[in-house]
């Protein structure tokens, strides 16, 4: 008796280890290769949509965190918290380093944005960096 | 004499070491359909999807013996993460690049990426490259099954998509790599499954 309830511990223990240890939340979704559709398209499927509440609140805490910095004070502001977050070195650099064309550019706001949303939990990056993006446009 | 006779025989074994004796690549069994079961996760600084299943055939007999590429069927696209949407198009190969590597992709396929938090930008290629180990598997003393093992992809461009893109006509090396599985999160190479012969290798390789 001992015996099956040492195993069924174990098995408990080690159930959730065969669910995927990368951290990367990619829940499946149909696509349309599997429908015979000629090109292959998703995106992450029937995720939960935020409260009004909280849209604004992560809006808000992107405004919050780019006020008072352009754009390039921004980028290098955000180039540690980036590159824990683990963005890319190319990436970084682009956003971090810009040429003149790049900083000249009025998408570069945006991009510095969504530099500062790699350092958001997943669903807040698309409100976060839209609050970013209006501070570092109105500062700019 | 005999002294110009092995500066020959020397001069032509080094030439025979230097010229490979074929340059083409075969694909076996002939007319055989695989399933690649995981291809491999596709990264950017802003998000990422998986590749999850390419399917595809070896070609027929005996084009087989010197082909270099199968055609393979648009790859699926599983799961982004939030915000992220990657689009695959055109036609695919999956075509030997020497030694162990096969790239996924080719000059007919395109690839697309595009971000909520980037409005006004993609991040795209005409021609995408992502390359793969293939390891042959073997069947004696047992049988190990061929398998793929995500390894890079090539260059992507960033150009404008509906607004001004600060990074247009930039480029942009994204990641390709296996998932990760199990307590030690050992990236893990996907089987190659001869779905017309299950069980069978699907041996991929350049002839000699």
């Amino acid at each position: 008796m001992g015996r099956v309830a040492c195993a069924l511990v174990l098995l408990a223990l080690l159930a959730p280890m065969g669910c995927g240890g990368g951290g990367d939340d990619t829940a499946p979704s149909p696509t349309a290769s599997e429908s015979g559709d000629p090109s292959a398209t998703t995106t992450r499927g029937p995720a939960a949509q935020p409260s009004d509440r909280q849209a604004q609140a992560w809006q808000a805490a992107g405004r919050r965190a780019c006020r008072g910095m352009d754009p390039v004070e921004a980028a290098r502001h955000f180039e540690a918290p980036a590159r824990r977050a683990g963005a890319h070195q190319r990436f970084i650099a682009l956003v971090t380093e810009p040429t003149a064309d790049v900083e000249r550019s009025p998408g570069y706001p945006r991009l510095v944005a969504a530099f500062y949303a790699t350092t958001r939990p997943e669903p807040q990056r698309a409100l976060a960096a839209a609050g970013c993006a209006e501070e570092l446009a109105a500062h700019g | 004499m005999k002294h110009k006779l092995a500066v020959l025989t020397v001069l032509g074994a080094l030439v025979a070491l230097a010229v490979p004796a074929s340059s083409s690549a075969s694909m076996y069994p002939a007319a055989h359909a695989f399933e690649i079961s995981g291809g491999g996760k596709v990264g950017t600084s802003l998000g990422s999807c998986l590749i999850s299943k390419v399917t595809g055939s070896t070609p027929s007999g005996p084009a087989n013996e010197s082909a270099g590429a199968a055609n393979i069927a648009v790859p699926t696209v599983s799961g982004c993460t939030a915000g992220t949407t990657l689009t695959l198009g055109g036609t695919w190969a999956l075509a030997y690049s020497g030694g162990p590597l096969v790239n996924l992709g080719g000059g007919s396929a395109t690839l697309t990426m595009k971000f909520s938090s980037l409005p006004g930008c993609k991040l795209s290629t005409s021609a995408p490259a992502l390359q793969g180990l293939w390891l042959n598997g073997y069947t004696a003393p047992k049988t190990m099954l061929s398998s793929f093992h995500a390894h890079s992809a090539g260059s992507l461009t960033w150009s404008e998509e509906g607004g001004s893109c600060a990074l247009k006509g930039k480029t942009e090396t994204v990641s390709f790599t296996a998932e990760t599985t199990g307590p030690f999160v050992v990236p893990q190479a996907a089987t190659v499954n001869d779905t017309t012969s299950p069980g069978s290798l699907v041996i991929v390789g350049a002839n000699k």
